[in-house]
């Protein structure tokens, strides 16, 4: 996705906000200004109507009148504009004036003033017809004037108003665009700080960033010195991990040397088959550290790269426990499974990474093997419900004192140092909990020993990268 | 009615730059005499060869029937229409027998003299009044319309049937100087009274009201046009000439291009032509008409200063007295006041 | 037995270990060898490693395959991912070690995928002192008959097909019981207690996973 400018999105937000508003504007400036060039125009309309009829009256039996200089004077005051004019009864018909001017549908003769628009003698016309009721000798009636004007004057004070209007409120954006920019400059002010802090940094500086003053950026501030404190400590368990790993392989290697070295100066043949029997079990004690140690970097890697699909936790351990079972096919251990869900449909696929919750899997029941007694039973169940699957891991072994058991999922934590165990088998299953976000839970087994439970919740988004 | 006059053609033949046949044709019509005009048309086709001027004159009313009651068709074209009767101009501009122009220079009109672009005055001439020298003789002018009006009832015998005036019934400037009068207050009706009075004589022009004075058959003029008066008085040392002190009427002679002319940019040069610099000066110097404003030059010059011009103002109002009824009213207010069925001919 | 293997000290370690054993072993370095190898001379078992330098182990394993050779493969890998597994076997082998293994295990396995293809033409099945004659249909441990009645002979044939796999009651009833018969889970049940007791102190072991089934194997 292309990056875009934080500045430049407020101000495309800010100018169509303008826009907006302008066009708001200009729709009611259009209507204003329409209706105040019809009300000026229509007064000077409605003053010459009112001045010819004043001017009718009843002469010889009939209606007449006498159009005054001044009411076109008046019509005279918008310049350019043409007028025509008609003055009738209902009856009798035009008594002077353009007879073919228009009339309104249904026109019915009032003293009120009523104003249309028309097309008349190939122009836009704005009309009047205003009607006096008119009583003398011989005759009784309405006298009706009619007064058309061209729109000239209108428009152009029509144009001038919205003209002016807009000028108006094109100065009024341009002068609060000027503010929105300053404005957007003096909010980003304190991120473009923090991007050249953050740019002059060297790669090994993790020290906090120096707080600011606006109180949104002071967050923005926490949460990444949070995540420098973050990257620090996982940078010092790195360190630790590599310190760790280099101790334990350097010392197991130290000491199948030892044992070598002691096997070769042995003349006695019985004494050296032991001293050799001994250094075959250093050899499978570093063998079985170089696999985790491999394990658990595949695991951590794994869990970095994403690569989680649907996961059908009974069939998985089904799998697992066929391939343990392979590899200790001659002990006296005994293996008990079970899969069931509270519900038959809770048995749904989880979100996860097979090959990471295989490798914990494995290590979970090579543990149970290793740190039981020779004849021991291990069972593996897994468990659903409507919201997780569980898969637990019970053995008749000793177990692990309460007290000890948040220690164990610590790396090269081994607790019983007798057998073959480099004590990473928890810590790998520790780091696929983790990034499963599954619930790792170690309690008394009714078995008698250790029972590792990992809660895996069902859904993508209990996943934690 | 209608004097189709000379082509004048043949004139710029003489000069000719383009051949006859390549030329265009403009028609003119217009209520102005030929030969007041002709310098300007002439004028006119010096500057743009290319065109050939057909002018038609007509008395005012004639001019605007023949306008109202012919579609102007390529038979008997109409280019412009030019008239001194401000009021049947506006009529017929109002109708929409008028071209919208954007003329170069014409936004440095006066309002007075133009109208939506279309209506342009290019003249402005005083009414005026003439009289017999010899007449006057032993006595002041009058300065006033009522100065007039009295001066007419004190010496009743000496102004009887002496007085010419224009038959506003007949011409249509005569109709504009009447009714602007009238608009300008009620001394008007008593000086038609008092004309009336006097058996005043009615005439159709300014030419014959003046020749009239020149031979002392009359010794006053009422309401002439100040262009053609001061024109005649040069070769008339006996006519006096005399603008009112009052108010003094001015009209401006106003040209339109008609919307269905054949030749519209001939039509519009011309009109811009009649407005320029350079048109003015040739109205000024070769014409007995009058420029729209006033030099040195002019004829008008030696009065511009102590007459009060009232010019009349281009524009819907002139529709007023134009009015079926109230034209006719006013014409029997008026004929009721001049009395004459006791006037001769 | 054929060792496809390119790394020499590894090599040489097992073919001297196989040697000691009284076995003949060939060994080869290259995928593209073997192949040509295999396509001239019949193995009764071939141990393939997955890393080989030319080609991959499941490439060749996948070549040999398609020209319907059968010799039993034992895949060999040191790659962590325990996908190669699933990968190997579904590209035909039949089993599978990762490096490091114990040499006793791999020659356990070996054992029991060479004795597979003999068994299959002998048609005698031999483990420690357990022998199974296929045609008589007898089994015995130290010569001793073990009386095994027709329907755990079947059994037994099912298990010795499948050492090392776990077995369903439903996969052995499926197997033993014709499509008219109705099986019941509690007599397949019974048949393997009383197979596994007939076959007591023997070489052949019959372990039972609760909840999964059984698996078969024999010790050395």
């Amino acid at each position: 996705m292309k990056q875009r400018s934080l500045r430049r999105r407020l101000l495309i937000g800010m100018g169509s906000a303008f826009v907006v508003i302008l066009s708001i504007i200009y729709i009611g400036l259009w209507t204003y200004a329409k209706e105040s060039a019809n009300q000026s125009y229509d007064r000077l309309l409605k003053s010459a109507a009112l001045s010819i009829l004043e001017r009718s009256f009843v002469s010889h039996g009939k209606p007449s009148v006498d159009i005054p200089y001044s009411a076109m004077e008046t019509l005279g005051l918008a310049p350019n504009d043409r007028v025509f004019y008609r003055v009738f009864t209902v009856t009798g018909g035009t008594i002077t004036g353009s007879d073919d001017l228009p009339l309104p549908d249904d026109y019915e003769p009032s003293s009120e003033p009523e104003f249309f628009d028309r097309s008349y003698s190939g122009e836009p016309m704005r009309f009047i017809v205003q009607a006096r009721y008119l009583r003398g000798a011989g005759y009784s009636g309405w006298v009706v004037v009619e007064l058309g004007q061209t729109r000239l004057a209108r428009s152009e004070l029509e144009f001038d108003l919205i003209q002016n209007g807009l000028g108006v409120a094109t100065l009024i954006t341009i002068v609060g665009l000027i503010f929105v920019w300053f404005g957007i400059n003096k909010a980003l002010h304190p991120l473009i700080g923090i991007e050249a802090e953050l740019r002059q940094r060297d790669t090994t500086d993790l020290t906090p960033l120096k707080p600011q003053s606006p109180r949104e950026v002071a967050s923005l501030i926490g949460s990444i010195n949070g995540f420098i404190e973050r990257l620090r400590k996982s940078l010092d368990h790195s360190q630790t991990f590599i310190a760790d790993v280099a101790h334990q392989t350097r010392t197991s290697l130290s000491t199948l040397q030892g044992q070598l070295e002691l096997a070769r100066e042995q003349d006695n043949l019985p004494e050296m088959r032991e001293r050799i029997s001994r250094v075959e079990d250093q050899t499978r004690r570093t063998i079985r550290l170089t696999n985790q140690l491999i394990s658990h970097a595949m695991v951590i890697h794994r869990a970095d790269n994403q690569v989680m699909q649907a996961v059908d936790l009974c069939q998985l351990a089904k799998d697992v426990l066929e391939q343990t079972l392979r590899d200790y096919m001659a002990s006296k251990v005994e293996f008990e499974f079970s899969c069931v869900g509270e519900e038959e449909e809770d048995l749904t696929p989880i979100w996860g990474d097979p090959i990471a919750i295989r490798e914990a899997l494995r290590n979970l029941l090579h543990n149970a093997v290793q740190h039981g007694p020779e004849i021991n039973h291990i069972e593996l169940r897994v468990a659903a419900d409507k919201g997780s699957v569980s898969v637990c891991v019970d053995d008749a072994g000793e177990g692990i004192p309460e007290d000890m058991r948040a220690a164990a999922l610590e790396r090269f934590r081994s607790l019983g140092e007798r057998r073959a165990n480099s004590g990473l088998g928890l810590s790998i299953v520790s780091a696929v909990a983790q990034t499963h976000g599954a619930e790792l839970v170690l309690t008394q087994s009714p078995l008698g020993g250790l029972r590792v439970s990992m809660r895996f919740k069902k859904g993508a988004d209990a996943c934690v990268a | 009615m209608r004097s189709l006059i000379a082509s004048i053609a043949v004139l710029v033949m003489l000069t000719g730059s383009a051949s006859a046949i390549d030329r265009k044709a403009l028609h003119i019509h217009s209520a102005t005499d030929t030969e007041a005009f002709l310098p300007i048309i002439k004028g006119f086709e010096a500057r743009y060869p290319e065109y050939v001027v057909e002018y038609s004159d007509y008395n005012t009313n004639d001019l605007y029937k023949r306008v109202t009651s012919t579609k102007a068709s390529s038979e008997e074209p109409i280019d412009i229409v030019i008239s001194p009767a401000m009021d049947l101009q506006v009529k017929l501009v109002n109708s929409g027998f008028a071209l919208k122009l954007n003329m170069v220079g014409s936004e440095e009109l006066p309002t007075w003299a133009k109208w939506r672009d279309e209506l342009f005055g290019f003249t402005l001439e005083p009414a005026a009044i003439v009289y017999n020298k010899e007449a006057f003789r032993e006595m002041e002018l009058p300065e006033t319309h009522s100065d007039l009006a009295s001066m007419i009832r004190d010496y009743g015998e000496m102004f009887d049937r002496r007085i010419g005036t224009y038959d506003i019934r007949s011409s249509g400037i005569g109709y504009l100087f009447a009714t602007q009068d009238a608009i300008q207050g009620a001394q008007a009706f008593r000086l038609t009274e008092s004309l009336g009075r006097a058996r005043a004589g009615l005439f159709c022009c300014t030419s014959t009201i003046v020749e009239k004075v020149a031979r002392g058959e009359l010794i006053l003029g009422y309401n002439v046009i100040g262009s053609y008066a001061l024109a005649a008085v040069e070769s008339n040392p006996d006519v006096g000439i005399l603008f009112l002190k009052d108010y003094t009427l001015a009209m401006s002679r106003s040209a339109f291009v008609h919307h269905s002319s054949q030749n519209k940019k001939g039509a519009r040069l011309f009109l811009e032509f009649l407005l320029s610099g350079q048109g003015q000066t040739v109205l000024a110097q070769n014409s007995a008409l009058l420029p729209r404003q006033y030099s040195t030059a002019t004829r008008f010059a030696p009065y511009a200063d102590t007459t009060p011009l009232v010019p009349i103002k281009i524009g819907p109002a002139l529709l007023t007295y134009l009015d079926g009824l109230k034209k006719s009213n006013f014409l029997e207010n008026w004929e009721a006041s001049i009395n004459w069925t006791n006037a001769g001919p | 037995m054929l060792l496809v293997e390119d790394n020499d000290d590894l090599a040489e370690t097992i073919v001297e270990r196989f040697k000691s054993e009284g076995h003949a072993i060939d060994r080869e370095a290259l995928g593209e060898e073997a192949c040509d190898l295999l396509r001239h001379k019949e193995f009764d078992l071939v141990v393939l490693d997955i890393n080989l330098p030319d080609r991959s182990g499941f490439d060749v394993l996948r070549t040999i395959r398609q020209r319907n050779d059968a010799t039993p493969v034992l895949i060999l890998s040191a790659r962590s991912e325990v996908d190669d597994r699933l990968i190997g076997l579904d590209a035909g082998a039949d089993d599978y070690l990762t490096k490091p293994f114990d040499f006793r295990e791999l020659s356990a396995r070996c054992r029991v995928l060479a004795r597979r293809q003999a068994g299959d033409a002998t048609n005698q099945f031999k483990a420690g002192n357990f022998v199974f004659d296929r045609l008589a249909k007898t089994a015995s441990i130290d010569g001793v008959d073990c009386a095994l009645r027709n329907r755990e002979v079947q059994l037994l044939e099912v298990f010795l097909g499948n050492l090392g796999r776990v077995l369903t009651k439903e996969d052995l009833a499926d197997k033993i019981y014709t499509f008219e018969e109705v099986p019941s889970l509690n007599a397949v049940e019974q048949m393997v207690t009383r197979l596994r007791r007939k076959t007591d102190g023997s070489a052949f072991q019959i372990k039972t996973v609760r909840g999964l089934g059984y698996i078969a194997h024999v010790t050395e």
